[in-house]
């Protein structure tokens, strides 16, 4: 899906979806750390 | 949940040749290649398993040494796992998600074509590992540590295959769940949601919980064989048995992020050839939540024989016996399903109920092997062998190949061939009880698992079980004539396929635009699946 021409609806949801995202991703990322360094 | 703000139905073009498919947002497009993946990788795991069962087809060591004959195994357990069953489930998942929820695509669609390039890579670097200096992964796919420590140059390989798999599967995981909480159409509540769908959300939270502590361990493994730590050493103050801890507080988890996407797929199969809803709905939602609430209690019941307090066993026994509460009422309700139903028996059907027998097998030998006392003797043995392959094969690839059937028509726009479909049932659901079922009285008997040679005693039935592995091995082929078949042309299929089937894809045409709900459908209770 191209991001030009988006109208405010359509960048509001791709807004949603990539903080859901990153959200997301830190969660993983975290566990992944804080395991290790649990260990450590 | 998304509203009426997409806009490109006016360009529903298909990108052209290599382009279209390296770049692809499309998430057919990017289901499509997961699948595609996911056969290649079927196929390569499966050639492991034929060189596995030709060396056991006799006593002595036949045709391969036994350090290959151990990579054979280990490298068999981990494409099938990483490469074919999950890129499997996440090719259904990428196709059908978005129709069955009314969404255009997936929520982040370049992360999508990401989390699928990821995979040739991370399997290139794991395969790449049979040319290195002491061989591929022999240690077994689990990976424990001081024997895998012994790999030569391919451990770092092993570990970085492993941490991009697992990156991608997480890309995954996130790209459903943002799909689904955040672009399902109007009306598409989440007790509205297909189970399908619940099944996948469900699995990507497992995905996302149990991914990183599999990467935290193997990081630990690396750091251990190159950096000078000692997490899982004795001698400088860690402990091996740990690693087994981690490795199954992630392995646990993982047979249910293999398995729930499958009892999805028979979710919508049952109801749709049953032609009624079905039954206890709600009951399935929760039931397939708890399953994967309990999943991350009971790694321990892999490890008894490893030693632990009483207690620590105890408690493992009893919080595995305690998942077959949930999964019965998931048997129970398909069979309520079916109960009364106006049935009939096309392969997806088949495949379905196929798994329900099948999988209830695998399912009863895991209850056996969850009492402590009696996983004593099974420990280690073929019983465990017969066990987990009743649930990975008749359970989860039934499933998914009974949802490649169901789909295919309405993905392709032809029928499949049924008479080929039924061959290939039939073949399969024979040879996979010939190849597994004996493995239960050889492991009973003693045969240990993970050897080259055996004692004579157990030379028929090991005859027999790899006579049903090439039967199994070869019926395969029947799917790949059949899939062939109905891209090339066939009857045409009707836009809701099968006679019962209820839900937003079934609106679509059969095969569906390039481009779909770029105006989101309005759902009732009438139009939503249950």
């Amino acid at each position: 899906m191209s991001d030009d021409g988006q109208n405010s609806a359509e960048k509001d949801l791709a807004k949603k979806n990539i903080r859901l995202a990153i959200i997301l991703g830190l969660i993983a990322a975290g566990f992944y750390i804080g395991f290790i360094l649990f260990y450590f | 949940m998304y509203e009426a703000v997409l806009h490109d139905d006016h360009h529903d073009h298909k990108p052209t040749g290599i382009g279209r498919w390296l770049f692809s947002t499309n998430h057919k497009d990017i289901g499509t290649m997961y699948l595609v993946f996911a056969l290649i990788m079927f196929f390569v795991g499966g050639a492991m398993s034929m060189v596995i069962r030709a060396e056991l087809f006799q006593p002595g060591i036949q045709y391969v040494d036994p350090q290959f004959y151990n990579s054979m195994v280990t490298v068999h357990a981990l494409v099938m796992i990483f490469g074919a069953l999950m890129p499997a489930g996440v090719g259904l998942a990428n196709w059908m998600i978005p129709m069955m929820i009314g969404a255009p695509d997936m929520a982040l669609p370049r992360m999508n074509n990401m989390s699928f390039w990821i995979l040739p890579f991370a399997f290139t670097l794991l395969l790449s590992t049979f040319f290195m200096q002491g061989g591929a992964p022999a240690g077994g796919w689990t990976m424990y540590p001081p024997l895998v420590l012994q790999l030569g140059d391919g451990l770092p390989y092993l570990v970085f295959a492993v941490h991009f798999l697992g990156i991608s599967s997480i890309m995954g995981a996130i790209n459903i769940i943002a799909t689904v909480f955040n672009m399902r159409a109007p009306g598409m509540t989440f007790m509205r949601l297909p189970l399908f769908v619940w099944a996948w959300i469900i699995t990507a939270f497992l995905l996302i919980a149990a991914m990183p502590v599999l990467a935290g361990g193997v990081t630990m493994l690396l750091t251990d064989k190159f950096f000078g730590t000692a997490f899982f050493d004795a001698a400088g103050g860690g402990d091996p048995v740990m690693f087994q801890h981690i490795f199954w507080f992630f392995g646990h988890p993982e047979v249910y992020i293999l398995v729930l996407p499958s009892f999805g797929v028979v979710s919508q199969i049952i109801p749709t050839f049953s032609r009624k809803p079905l039954f206890g709905y709600t009951s399935m939602v929760y039931a397939t939540a708890s399953i994967a609430f309990l999943s991350f209690f009971v790694w321990a019941h892999h490890m008894f024989t490893v030693g632990m307090p009483l207690t620590g066993e105890l408690f493992f026994m009893y919080a595995t016996m305690s998942i077959a509460v949930p999964t019965g009422v998931k048997i129970f309700n398909w069979m309520a399903t079916m109960w009364k139903g106006s049935m009939t028996f096309e392969t997806p059907m088949l495949f379905a109920i196929g798994l329900l027998f099948m999988f209830s097998i695998g399912g009863f030998s895991g209850l056996m092997m969850g009492i402590t006392p009696v996983d004593f003797q099974y420990h280690d043995t073929y019983f465990i062998v017969a066990h987990f392959h009743y649930v990975i094969v008749p359970g989860i690839i039934f499933g998914i190949i009974g949802g490649i059937y169901f789909w295919l028509p309405k993905w392709t726009g032809n029928m499949y061939d049924e008479k080929l479909g039924k061959l290939h049932f039939w073949l399969s659901a024979i040879s996979v009880n010939v190849l597994f079922f004996p493995m239960h009285f050889i492991g009973l008997a003693g045969m240990p698992r993970r050897i080259p040679d055996y004692n004579v005693q157990f030379a028929d039935w090991n005859a027999i079980i790899s006579l049903g592995g090439f039967v199994f091995g070869l019926s395969q082929l029947i799917l790949v004539w059949v899939v062939i078949k109905c891209v090339r042309g066939g009857e045409k299929a009707t836009d809701q396929v099968w006679e019962g089937a209820h839900g937003l894809e079934w609106t679509l045409p059969s095969p569906p635009p390039f481009h779909t709900f770029t105006t989101p459908p309005e759902v009732t209770d009438a139009t939503a699946h249950s």
